[in-house]
């Protein structure tokens, strides 16, 4: 029999990881919203957020300064979305190409494989682990991993940050404007191909630092952000209960085994799928 | 050029195709600086695709746009709008999840309008002053998706009101759907914009009441051609636009 102690301890894990990948899915809705693509190498970006986040800990930073490494993360994959953006997802947008998502998800899809090959090229196979970001704390009565602790702060500080731009600044109102009316905002004098170069660049560097903040939990490998997305895209599915897929992912390693993590969030979206098709939160919509 | 420059709006041979379906042919119209003109004709003449290939929503197959002089055909919708070019939509193209205040202001992030951070607040008390010119300033922190639809409407017409310079306002069926009152509203803010501000006007409308009332000129569109120019009575007597209306 499992104290309750013990469940509060494994049930505020779940919700820690279920708000950081929480992180992922509001990258790849961000993305999808304003674009209306869905980009499939999103994993990759948070695999290069990792990697990103380990090298300038363990060569450039030192243990330290490692929150200083996030943000520099964020910024570097921010660059590098908003350029992928503008060379190789920005032609389904210039002149009437039909099938723009089939364009989209063959480009995306190379990129994953290419990001991947990329990392096994440049640092090989091997699993990386920064150091320590901080030693284990309490919430309350209940102890937690300090890595955990701080990657919870630190989602909560750049979702903060993250929905001060997008509602107070000019550029939060031109990417509200592009996800809610495409041809409005061109015809209000937006550049919509600059809005979604922004946009890519915003929800890349979103993965990037769960990434990085994940780096010392989940390690830092070529095929790290495949887990990563797969979380993503049923915290979409589940919608703003995506904080329930840490917890179940929690709850079910220690009622049942640790060895299926990943197969119980996959159990909650079939279930969810099967009783609500529309999703948690979703609405029917009428076709015709 | 300089033949072009009292004309605001010049048109050449302008065509567009949908593959085997020609939706404008050859079409040719000036408008001059300073003019409201009003677009009619049949369902499916070809009046909104001819909007849309001004505004760069669609690229013409050929021909040519110039605006004030300058070819603007193969520019894209936000250059044109930052020439001077804004339009409306016959289903209001609104930010629904933005308060009405908020689509104001969207305007103001567009390329021409300079540093927006020093202009805040003067883009700020102009948005607001536009939305007591249309008689919004009431509902300007409610939801645009609030809105009935020819609230939404005004809004759009508002929002265009704000780009700077505003040259030429391009509007599909701005009386469509709309009550008398907020049809009136929007009467008197067209009037008003092209006498205070000198703003051209194109108005595609099949309400013949107010474009008698606004407009010295139309042009008549039937498949993709422009069959006839003049005052609506001039135009209501030309053979072509009645067989046009009447079908034959």
């Amino acid at each position: 029999m499992i104290d309750s102690l013990l469940l509060s301890q494994y049930l505020v894990a779940g919700l820690v990881i279920g708000i950081i990948y929480a992180l992922m899915a509001i990258g790849i809705t961000f993305i999808y919203s304003i674009m209306k693509m869905i980009n499939w190498s999103m994993g990759e970006f948070y695999m290069m957020g990792s990697y990103l986040q380990y090298f300038l800990v363990v060569y450039l930073l030192g243990a330290e300064l490692w929150f200083l490494g996030i943000p520099i993360s964020m910024a570097v994959i921010f660059f590098v979305g908003m350029y992928i953006q503008k060379f190789l997802l920005r032609p389904m947008f210039v002149g009437e190409m039909e099938r723009r998502d089939e364009y989209a998800t063959v480009v995306t899809v190379s990129m994953m494989v290419f990001f991947r090959n990329l990392a096994v090229v440049l640092a090989g196979p091997n699993q990386f682990a920064p150091p320590d970001y901080a030693s284990p704390t309490y919430i309350g009565p209940l102890p937690v991993s300090g890595n955990r602790f701080v990657a919870l702060i630190g989602t909560l500080v750049i979702l903060g940050l993250f929905y001060l731009i997008v509602k107070k600044t000019w550029v939060g109102r031109a990417l509200r404007g592009s996800a809610q009316n495409r041809i409005g905002i061109q015809t209000a004098g937006i550049n919509v191909l600059r809005v979604d170069q922004i946009a890519f660049g915003v929800g890349v560097s979103l993965a990037a630092a769960a990434g990085a903040l994940l780096a010392p939990i989940f390690l830092v490998w070529p095929e790290n952000g495949a887990v990563a997305t797969m979380k993503g895209f049923e915290i979409i599915v589940i919608g703003v209960a995506g904080l329930l897929l840490g917890i179940v992912e929690s709850m079910g390693s220690v009622l049942i085994s640790p060895s299926f993590k990943d197969v119980y969030g996959f159990v909650l979206v079939l279930a969810i799928l099967a009783i609500r098709p529309t999703g948690l939160f979703g609405e029917r919509q009428r076709v015709a | 050029m300089t033949e072009y420059v009292d004309k605001i709006l010049k048109i050449e041979s302008l065509t567009k195709n949908f593959g085997g379906l020609t939706a404008v042919h050859r079409l040719s119209m000036t408008v001059e600086q300073g003019e409201i003109r009003g677009i009619i004709g049949p369902n499916g003449s070809g009046k909104t695709t001819l909007i849309n290939l001004i505004s760069g929503i669609y690229k013409a197959t050929s021909g040519a746009i110039y605006l004030s002089g300058e070819r603007i055909d193969r520019l894209k919708p936000n250059i044109r709008t930052s020439r001077g070019i804004i339009r409306t939509f016959q289903i209001p193209k609104v930010f629904l999840n933005m308060t009405v205040l908020e689509n104001m202001l969207v305007p103001a992030l567009s390329d021409s309008q300079g540093d927006r951070h020093k202009r805040y607040k003067e883009v700020l008390q102009e948005a607001q002053d536009l939305l007591e010119f249309v008689r919004l300033d009431h509902m300007k922190h409610e939801l645009a998706k609030t809105l009935s639809g020819g609230q939404n409407m005004l809004l759009q017409i508002a929002r265009g009101f704000i780009v700077k310079p505003l040259k030429l306002y391009l509007m599909d069926e701005p009386f469509a759907g709309v009550n008398p009152q907020i049809k009136g509203v929007i009467m008197e803010a067209i009037k008003e914009m092209n006498r205070e501000k000198a703003v051209t006007f194109i108005i595609v409308s099949h309400e013949m009441p107010s474009i008698r009332r606004l407009c010295r000129k139309v042009s008549v569109i039937h498949q993709g051609g422009c069959i006839a120019e003049g005052s609506l009575e001039e135009v209501a007597n030309v053979p072509a636009v009645i067989e046009a209306y009447i079908g034959g």
